[in-house]
């Protein structure tokens, strides 16, 4: 049965979020719900719209047991940034891309707390 | 690191796939390769067959990546993940194997390019987990 609302969560990794300056690029993950077609159509267009929004990202895309099978988060020491959900996707983009333009990551510093702060 | 992209598909971070290009030539397996940009390859084989082959590099390659490969490329017979710092989701295997499309490593296809059916290949890490299982 189709979601009435997709959503996907959106993690930073690699040397841009853990303060080895300097970072040219910007890699992203975006876990999206499952494999179904709904869910990684919604997942691509996320994709489109950071990628337009974020100048030099390189974007993954797992769903949330792809994720969990690799183990991706953990390994990369990922950071979450927020989610984007389908009613709200392009403010959503947008407030991720200002969280990125304007922290500074380091390796203490907690991405989510930031979110929330 | 993955090669960063501004725009589909992911291009080698060295700027060509030189070893790809040299393992298949050397397979015997392997009648030509031929270069059609992207990343994109028409591989074709001692039987006269012609694959469409697309090589990437992305941190790993996952259900929705092979969909958006397709949206963007069309029809491909295989993807090869060209890094060893980059891999594929199982899920994604699944997926491809489904679609009769093959999703390997460079070794593993060099296993899969002597078998007609490629893309039903059992890599060797798929057979270490099928041993296991066995063994319960």
């Amino acid at each position: 049965m189709a979601r009435l609302t997709e959503s996907v969560q959106i993690y930073g990794f690699g040397s841009r979020f853990n303060g080895k300056r300097p970072a040219h690029d910007v890699d992203l993950l975006i876990v999206h719900s499952d494999v179904g077609s709904e869910s990684c159509r919604f997942a691509i267009y996320c994709k489109q719209l950071l990628s337009a929004v974020i100048p030099h990202a390189d974007i993954t895309m797992l769903s949330r047991d792809e994720e969990a099978d690799l183990r991706f988060i953990t390994h990369s020491c990922a950071k979450s940034l927020g989610h984007v959900c389908s009613g709200t996707v392009e403010e959503d983009v947008e407030q991720i891309g200002i969280i990125i333009a304007d922290q500074e990551w380091g390796p203490v510093s907690d991405a989510a707390a930031l979110i929330e702060a | 690191m993955a090669a960063r992209s501004d725009a589909f598909p992911w291009p080698s971070h060295y700027g060509h796939f030189r070893f790809f290009e040299d393992r298949m030539k050397s397979h015997s397996r392997v009648a030509n390769i031929a270069s059609a940009d992207n990343g994109i390859y028409e591989l074709t084989r001692d039987s006269g067959q012609v694959l469409r082959v697309f090589i990437c590099e992305c941190y790993s390659f996952g259900v929705a990546q092979f969909i958006e490969a397709q949206n963007q490329l069309g029809h491909v017979d295989v993807v090869i993940i060209n890094s060893n710092w980059c891999g594929y989701t199982k899920d994604a295997r699944a997926h491809c194997r489904a679609a009769q499309v093959g999703l390997f490593t460079i070794a593993e296809f060099m296993g899969a390019l002597g078998q007609e059916d490629f893309w039903n290949y059992q890599t060797p890490a798929e057979g270490e987990r099928e041993k296991a299982a066995w063994r319960g």
